[in-house]
């Protein structure tokens, strides 16, 4: 677990990735590479916690970076950081496989660390720190547990209210709570 | 991108945080897809929350993934440029057969359709309610967006009024150019609807032969076209945004 490089600092790895990503876009092969190396973890990890299954998922990490290769033109760096443009891609990928395929349950829960745990991501596992991650990242550790954890479960598991409610054993109405208070939680923290 | 100075209710800014999330279904599913087509304040509310939310990425544990799968990325770019360079040696001035660009936006369709964004779409398995507004009468609605939603098109076809409205996004042309609206009937060749704006809301009435065209199951795509105030014969690649039309 875990591959990809992690030398240099966290800010040196985001302008690698920029660049790349910038190289990507006029058609070098090496740099789409170096994307891969340093996030394909990342990406499949995104991917493999929704859809569940090991081929699916590896079918979508290379649905990903074809994707990357044809349009890294589209990235912005002003818009967001290269690994939330990545993952953002992976997860778009995988709830709509899901949609698809339904979910195979290959890997279980107990595959995957606990989301209790990966509020403490070591920091040579970030990719492209930034003040929106961070701040996010402190804005949930404000939010009650449960709040937190459903908003958790939903990002990365791709559950809907129901399928929630259903994991977590609690009535619907209970859980929809949970996480709009979460979300008006995280709004408030943010907006500052 | 909006702020949380966003003009919109709070209920409703936090109702676009559970969309962006994707927790919602049903019928509340339904009424986010109505506000993402007729409420720009609402839809820029959910980029909002999308990018917030995304940020989420960098807590992403790692797995490892095995060594076949950059070889099928290579083996799948090395096809996309043979298919490229083909493309381009046939292909005098980028423009094609109609026939040739019909059979492209349906590849290109099923594409999109396969890729459009968990927020366009619903998780759960009953019909939603997808009309945009509680008027009574069928419509027929189209959501187009590519991969990282940097452009998209939210269309609404009022059958019975014979109008034709459009939110669009991220469709900015380079000088002289500007993005065309086309349909393409199932087995058709495309016809153009004509100009768009490359942002902002859009609604005109339709002509009958419009009306006669725009059916569910059609094709509605966009592309980048000379800024020469006509309609086009043939849609000019690449396409950039393609779906079908469905009738709620």
């Amino acid at each position: 677990m875990g591959a990809g490089r992690k030398e240099g600092t966290v800010t040196d790895r985001k302008a690698i990735l920029v660049q790349s990503l910038t190289a990507v876009a006029a058609g070098d092969r090496a740099s789409l590479q170096t994307v891969y190396d340093m996030t394909s973890a990342k990406v499949f990890g995104t991917i493999i916690r929704i859809v569940r299954r090991r081929e699916v998922a590896e079918d979508l990490v290379q649905e990903v970076y074809v994707t990357v290769w044809r349009r890294a033109g589209r990235f912005d760096p002003a818009k967001g950081s290269p690994i939330t443009w990545l993952c953002t891609i992976a997860r778009n990928l995988a709830l709509n496989s899901l949609r698809n395929r339904g979910r195979d349950d290959e890997f279980g829960d107990d595959e995957f660390p606990d989301l209790a745990d990966t509020s403490i991501v070591p920091a040579d596992d970030w990719l492209c720190t930034q003040e929106d991650s961070v701040a996010l990242a402190d804005c949930l550790e404000t939010l009650r547990e449960d709040h937190r954890r459903s908003i958790k479960l939903a990002f990365f598991e791709g559950l809907s209210h129901s399928e929630l409610a259903e994991k977590v054993d609690v009535p619907l109405g209970t859980l929809k709570s949970w996480i709009r208070r979460g979300l008006a939680g995280l709004r408030g923290c943010l907006g500052g | 991108m909006a702020d949380t100075t966003s003009p919109i209710d709070d209920d409703a800014f936090i109702r676009a945080g559970e969309h962006a999330l994707g927790v919602l279904e049903g019928e509340e599913l339904s009424a986010a897809r109505r506000a993402m087509l007729a409420d720009g304040d609402f839809a820029d509310a959910v980029e909002w929350w999308t990018y917030r939310l995304g940020t989420m990425a960098e807590a992403t544990s790692p797995f490892a993934v095995s060594a076949a799968v950059w070889r099928g990325i290579e083996a799948r770019i090395d096809a996309i440029e043979a298919s490229d360079r083909s493309a381009a040696a046939s292909l005098a001035d980028r423009r094609m057969s109609r026939s040739s660009v019909a059979a492209l936006f349906a590849g290109a369709a099923m594409a999109v359709a396969s890729l459009v964004l968990f927020l366009a779409t619903p998780r759960v398995s009953e019909a939603p309610d997808q009309s945009p507004s509680s008027q009574a009468g069928p419509q027929l609605i189209a959501q187009l967006q590519d991969e990282d939603a940097s452009r998209k098109l939210a269309g609404v076809i009022d059958m019975a009024g014979n109008r034709l409205a459009l939110n669009v996004s991220g469709l900015e042309a380079e000088s002289g150019k500007t993005p065309e609206l086309w349909v393409i009937p199932a087995g058709g060749a495309p016809v153009s609807l004509g100009a768009i704006p490359g942002s902002g809301a859009f609604d005109r009435a339709l002509t009958p032969e419009e009306v006669r065209l725009l059916v569910a199951g059609s094709t509605l795509a966009v592309t980048f076209e000379d800024d020469d105030g006509q309609r086009h014969e043939t849609p000019t690649l690449p396409i950039l945004l393609a779906g079908t039309l469905d009738q709620v």
